[in-house]
Parts: structure tokens; C-alpha cells; sequence
């Protein structure tokens, strides 16, 4: 079960209307940008998973060319709207190697709201909800 | 000698049915059977089908119509995705109520906040309390148990539930504020119009930080038009806050999924907190030139 792709979510893309407003229970998407043209991809590896409410994230290494450890944060959804695609708290362990896409924090710091990930080289998340721009968004 | 006569008669045609174990007789009541049957086969294969195709279009409309509309039991959906509120034009807010609304900052709408400045009382995992918590802001399903004299509604986000007493009461004078408040419902034909009061003013009505007194009384709408469909409306009127009623619930479809199994999803604190720690904050918060 675990590792499982979530094409549910991707289905889900579908049925939302763009611009219309919706609500998670935290307000926490308001720290991201959340614009296609602002992804950001990277390789590290994991050093925490949490697997809890009100949001699921995982903390990861990313090493630079020069060597250079960046900590970086990347947050989803509560563990039991990812428990129904397929998500556990095994997804992801310390030690994984994850390759990850996200919207950075408009802070600048090294956080960022999932948008795609792959633990080991196997999809595990594309979530094409998370990525349509609402007018919340733009603001 | 007749019998022995017959035999020898039938023998050749006789075999198949010795073979059967049948006694000669029987061939006679068997062969007259068969003839009538033949004769009668075809009008009773006729009204057989005719049977089934009937039985199966009584249960048809047997299964569309397997619901009673004054039995809400059920786990409902929101029709399409959840998590939107829709609002009637909100009425004008009186002074006090004003005042708290520009008080709130929340994560949400043309006023939102960064998180670290919001200060909905959910992010520190107070109850959602009512009416908020069936504003249907929240995507999750509700699970209603309709048992005599009550119905006792789950909400799956965060584990709450609340009663609607349906056994005639009315609504009692005096009550002391609490988060769900205290609910009297009454069928008015197929509608089921429910009243509360009591209710705690610390909580919103909705994510956009709109207030409420403790002088508010709520009254939702629920219609089953179909064994499938509910109309769901919410109605709220607080003259301490605001200048007269509006509705936090225009009208919204639920759906039932019968084979849904409500979740566990409760705000914990102390994951609120290990998750303001590793990521609310930190992401919230300016990153320090190095």
C-alpha cells in the first residue's frame, strides 16, 4: 500500500473551478507562492517524516555541488485525506532518498508545499489540486 | 394377460422409461402432461417474463424510492469537492460586531494573514464549535445517526458530533454558552428545521473571521428530496452583531455514500505544535541573509 501513486488526487483536478475559493483547515498555503511558472525541484535525503495533523511533511537534506548541506521543509495534506490515496506513516523514512518538487516559501526560506514527489525513484505524490492557482493565490 | 398383453405391446417404446424406473401407467399421465404443457408453454414462458420484467421494475422504483424522507441516517457528502463555503449577502455588521471582525485575521479570503499572524482560534486546535463546524467549510463527510427522539450528527474533522433533539421539545430559556450549543428540531412537511441557541461567542462563523455573539441563533433547513440527495441551508441571526439575518449557508447538495467509513481526524495539540515548530514558523519567517 505504501508508495502507491495518488492518482486520486490528480483526479480530483478536474472537478475544482479554478478561482473559486476553498478551504483546508490551516491557512498555511498562504505562506507559499503557489504559481506554476515558481516550482522548484530538488534531490536530498530524508531526515524526519511526521506523519500527523493538521499537515503530513517531511524534512530532507539537499547537498549542493560544493557541499554545502541545505535543511529544507516541505509540507501536504492531513494523514487521513493522504491515508485515502494510499499514504502511511512508512512512506517515507530518514534515509530515503526524495526527489521533490514544491512551491517555495514567499518568505525565502528552504520550505515549500509539495507538489510532486518521488521517495527511491517511485512516484508517490502529483498532486494536480494543490497545483491550480486560485485568486487566494495571486494575492 | 392384458397387463402382460400391454407390455408386450409398449415394449419397444417402453425402454426409455423402464430404464427410469417408471411404471407403465406413469408414461400415460407423463405423455398428457407433456402434450398440455406444450400446448400451454408458450403463454406461461410469456407471463414469466412478463413477471420478471415487472419485479424488475418494481424494484427499480422500489430501490429510488427506498427512503424514508423523514430519516436523515446516512453518511453525507459534499456534491462535487468540499471545503466552500457559500454565503448570502452578509448583513451589515453593528458596531461591536465590527469590532471583532477587525480583530480577526484569518488565513483565508481578501484578508488573510500569514500564519504566523492568524489568529482563528482552530490553529491552536479550539473546536470549530457551531454553526462553523457544518458551515461546510470543511471537505469532510458527516455521518448522521437518526435514532428516536435525536439525531446525533459526526462530523469526521476533528471527531465532534452534536445533538438535534427531534422528540418535540422546545428550545430552553437561559442557556449557558457552550461550543455546539443546545439544538430543537421539527418537521415542517418533509423539512427538517432546526433551532439553536446557547452558543459560546468565541468561536467564528467561518474562516474569513466573520463574529458572532452569544445572542446568535442559527436555523438550518434539511430536505431529503431523494433516497441520495439532501438540500442543507443555514440561516443565522445575531442582532448583537450584526444589522439582521443572513444565510452562512445559501444552499449546498450532500450526497450519500453508503459505503464510506467516517475517518479519524482530530487536531491534536501536540502535533499542532511540532508542526508550528518544524514548519509554520520557520517557513512563515523572513530567512536571514547569510
Amino acid at each position: 500500500m505504501k508508495n502507491r501513486l495518488l492518482l486520486p488526487l490528480s483526479l480530483l483536478a478536474g472537478v475544482l473551478a479554478v478561482g473559486t475559493a476553498t478551504f483546508a483547515h490551516h491557512g498555511t498555503r498562504a505562506a507559499y507562492i503557489v504559481d506554476p511558472t515558481k516550482e522548484l525541484s530538488m534531490t536530498g535525503t530524508v531526515t524526519k517524516f511526521r506523519w500527523g495533523n493538521p499537515h503530513v511533511y517531511v524534512m530532507y537534506d539537499v547537498t549542493d555541488a560544493k557541499g554545502n548541506v541545505m535543511h529544507w521543509g516541505a509540507e501536504t495534506r492531513p494523514p487521513f485525506v493522504m491515508a485515502k490515496h494510499g499514504w502511511s506513516r512508512d512512506t517515507m523514512k530518514p534515509g530515503d532518498q526524495i526527489t521533490i518538487t514544491i512551491f517555495p516559501a514567499k518568505a525565502g526560506g528552504p520550505y515549500g508545499l509539495m507538489s510532486k514527489v518521488f521517495i527511491n525513484g517511485k512516484l508517490v505524490l502529483d498532486d494536480e489540486q494543490t497545483r491550480l492557482q486560485t485568486d487566494n493565490d495571486k494575492q | 394377460m392384458s397387463r402382460l398383453g400391454f407390455k408386450q405391446i409398449m415394449t419397444s417404446s417402453e425402454r426409455p422409461f423402464q430404464m427410469l424406473g417408471l411404471p407403465p401407467v406413469s408414461i400415460v399421465a407423463l405423455a398428457i402432461v407433456f402434450c398440455f404443457s406444450l400446448l400451454f408453454l408458450p403463454g406461461v414462458l410469456a407471463q414469466t417474463s412478463q413477471k420478471s420484467a415487472t419485479a424488475r421494475q418494481d424494484s427499480a422504483r422500489a430501490s429510488a424510492r427506498a427512503f424514508d424522507s423523514h430519516d436523515l441516517s446516512g453518511v453525507w457528502e459534499h456534491e462535487g469537492i468540499g471545503g466552500r463555503i457559500d454565503s448570502g449577502p452578509i448583513a451589515p455588521m453593528t458596531p461591536w460586531g465590527q469590532a471583532k471582525f477587525d480583530a480577526a485575521k484569518p488565513g483565508f479570503g481578501p484578508r488573510r494573514v500569514p500564519p504566523t499572524e492568524d489568529n482563528d482560534p482552530v490553529l491552536i486546535c479550539d473546536p470549530q464549535g457551531f454553526p462553523r463546524a457544518m458551515s461546510l467549510e470543511n471537505p469532510e463527510p458527516m455521518e448522521f445517526i437518526q435514532i428516536r427522539g435525536r439525531i446525533l450528527q459526526f462530523m469526521e474533522w476533528n471527531h465532534n458530533w452534536r445533538t438535534i433533539w427531534i422528540d418535540g421539545r422546545n428550545l430552553p430559556k437561559d442557556l449557558e454558552p457552550t461550543w455546539y450549543g443546545y439544538s430543537v428540531g421539527k418537521w415542517e412537511g418533509d423539512t427538517l428545521v432546526v433551532k439553536t441557541a446557547g452558543l459560546d461567542e468565541r468561536t467564528w462563523l467561518d474562516p474569513l473571521g466573520h463574529p458572532h455573539s452569544d445572542a446568535l441563533r442559527v436555523e438550518e433547513h434539511y430536505h431529503r428530496v431523494n433516497r441520495n440527495t439532501m438540500e442543507f441551508t443555514m440561516k443565522v441571526d445575531d442582532p448583537k452583531a450584526y444589522t439582521g439575518p443572513w444565510m452562512l449557508v445559501k444552499m449546498k447538495i450532500l450526497k450519500l455514500n453508503p459505503k464510506y467509513e467516517i475517518q479519524e481526524a482530530i487536531c491534536a495539540p501536540s502535533d499542532e505544535k511540532a508542526f508550528n515548530k518544524d514548519i509554520t514558523i520557520p517557513a512563515d519567517t523572513p530567512a536571514r541573509a547569510k
